[in-house]
């Protein structure tokens, strides 16, 4: 599958508008597209829109033994996926390297940029250490994958929940959802990405190209920032070469957008744990006798029956959302002490409390 | 047993509120649809008819090409487990038998469908995948010979067989059958079943399943109609 050949009809009138300052989507120069982020009941799954650029994140979890010369630090990986759509560039090694291109500068921003406190991911120092991994897939690509793709991964990381381990001695225990509550991942700041594209000997710029504009384009700056106006990455492809005017701009421009988008990312993550999900599941390893409930709010009723020996008695139970950990229950004598222990996935039901809020506020202080 | 026949009944009114479904939810495809079953949540996008890859050889008739994504970060590989390409064989016979290949000789279609959400067991995701494929072959316009919907049907240990069942029951039910119809006869195109049953059973399950599959086509029905007005 290939994308159609941009003709050169299309290629003026798209320059054209951009030297009269204008955009096709009637845009501003300075105007992103509106973003759209869903989520849904397993624990960082998001789906993210930019326009009509759609992409899909999932955040999962294994124990691995850490690096040597970092004993005590968890590991993160990012896998961007753009196998299914069609092949940018029309040739496959080309759609290849532009996927790496963007693997390489999601992994700086994130990775590099320490946004996720590597040192809280550390179960056993030297040991054992959790490991994230967040699987991007991009099913719809109409400009700018590079910036959906990083609030994805954000969201992603922001909503996804560790389960809780406790260690005895050489051995761990890791507790389903339904024994102890999950934790949420620290993080520490939002590496927000903003992308200019550059037309025309890098003369014209625009922010948040569409499929149009970004198959025309000279080059592109991908600038990360986080509300603290600390520069957590810097990218720049294509054919560009840019003065150092240009630079200050963008960065003036990307703070803006930095703003608003860390509060919004912050505010949908949050109104999701808070609001009443009537999504919920039984619990399929332990039995209970539940009343017959009404179709939409499962949730509440399974509450009252809730076994007090299963949670700790001191949290207050409310009928909010109910999470779907991904980690299984191993048992204690496999857990193997090996580099690559198998994923662990549960299928397991908690309920999160308002204390959930409370202690996202506090990690992220 | 009136159990059952009570279920249906219930069923007969509240069928629209376990169904949801959103119609070219991707720009770029041919054709997509997003479809929601009680917990289970499907988007499938399909790509076609275009070229044939050179080592592929269909002279006559479409080559189908589908891929089925399961929710990423569940196995350490990135390549699909022996399950989902049970799955992805399951419903590429349900194309070839729907779609009319000889319409399109020396071309390919690609359908990727991605499982979104599942809370509840197999047959709840199995029947939204079909169901999902249907409406995207609708929405991409593909000339087909019959649309089909599928409908889970579970067996409850005390509340006997179940249509369209809550995630609750599904988890605690031993057996599940999934039945695809199809539009024009109500006839059925195809079975996928799993667990400890007689024949009895199949057949008060595929009755049960009958009138079920008729409103899901009504379903189908006004989905359309809602994007054509």
């Amino acid at each position: 599958m290939k994308e159609l050949i941009c003709s050169t009809i299309e290629r003026n009138v798209v320059l054209k508008c951009i030297r009269d300052h204008k955009r096709l989507d009637l845009r501003t120069i300075d105007e992103t597209r509106s973003i759209n982020i869903e989520f849904r009941a397993h624990p960082g799954y998001v789906s993210v829109t930019l326009g009509q650029t759609h992409v899909i994140a999932q955040a999962s979890c294994r124990i691995t033994k850490p690096k040597e010369s970092r004993a005590s630090e968890g590991h993160i990986r990012i896998h961007l996926d753009m196998s299914k759509i069609p092949l940018i560039n029309l040739e496959n090694w080309k759609h290849q390297e532009f996927v790496q291109e963007l693997n390489g500068i999601l992994e700086q921003n994130i990775r590099h940029s320490n946004c996720l406190d590597l040192e809280s991911l550390c179960i056993n120092s030297g040991e054992l250490v959790w490991s994230i991994k967040i699987d991007l897939i991009v099913l719809n690509n109409c400009g700018n994958i590079l910036d959906c793709a990083n609030i994805a991964t954000l969201c992603s990381l922001y909503h996804f929940r560790l389960p809780e381990v406790s260690v005895h001695g050489s051995e761990i225990r890791v507790y389903s959802s339904t024994e102890r509550r999950a934790r949420p991942l620290r993080i520490l700041h939002f590496p927000i990405n903003v992308l200019f594209a550059f037309f025309i000997d890098g003369h014209y710029t625009l922010i948040d190209p569409n499929s149009d504009e970004e198959r025309l384009m000279d080059g592109f700056f991908s600038i990360s920032m986080n509300q603290h106006k600390e520069i957590c990455g810097i990218h720049m492809g294509g054919k560009l070469g840019l003065k150092k005017e240009q630079v200050e701009l963008c960065k003036k421009l990307a703070f803006k957008k930095v703003l608003e988008l860390t509060d919004r990312i912050r505010q949908v993550v949050t109104d999701y744990y808070k609001t009443i999900e009537p999504i919920t599941h039984a619990q399929p390893s332990i039995i209970r006798i539940d009343n017959d409930e009404d179709e939409d709010d499962d949730s509440s009723s399974s509450s009252e029956s809730e076994d007090p020996v299963l949670i700790k008695p001191e949290i207050p139970l409310s009928p909010i959302e109910n999470n779907v950990s991904l980690l299984l229950m191993p048992d204690l004598d496999n857990l193997s002490l090996t580099d690559d222990v198998s994923t662990m996935i549960a299928t397991n039901v908690d309920k999160l409390t308002s204390d959930l809020e409370n202690d996202d506020e506090h990690d992220n202080e | 047993m009136t159990e059952t026949i009570s279920q249906i009944n219930e069923n007969d009114t509240s069928i629209f509120s376990c169904l949801h479904c959103k119609l070219s939810p991707i720009s770029k495809a041919t054709g997509s649809a997003t479809f929601t079953l009680n917990d289970s949540l499907c988007t499938c996008l399909l790509n076609g008819p275009g070229e044939l890859r050179q080592q592929q050889d269909a002279i006559n008739r479409l080559q189908v090409d589908i891929t089925f994504q399961a929710r990423p970060g569940n196995n350490n590989t990135n390549s699909t487990s022996t399950k989902d390409k049970l799955i992805e064989q399951w419903l590429e016979t349900l194309v070839r038998s729907t779609v009319l290949m000889e319409y399109y000789p020396r071309s390919q279609i690609n359908i990727v469908m991605y499982e979104e959400q599942n809370l509840s067991g197999e047959a709840t995701i199995l029947a939204c995948l079909c169901n999902t494929l249907c409406l995207t072959m609708l929405d991409a316009n593909l000339p087909m010979k019959y649309a089909f919907a599928a409908v889970p049907i579970v067996q409850h240990p005390t509340k006997g067989l179940l249509s369209l069942p809550k995630t609750k029951d599904e988890l605690a039910s031993t057996s599940y059958f999934v039945f695809v119809f199809e539009i024009t006869l109500n006839d059925i195109l195809a079975t996928h079943a799993s667990g400890d049953f007689d024949m009895k059973i199949l057949e008060q399950a595929i009755s049960i399943a009958q009138p079920i599959a008729r409103q899901i086509f009504q379903f189908y029905r006004q989905e359309l109609e809602k994007r054509l007005t």
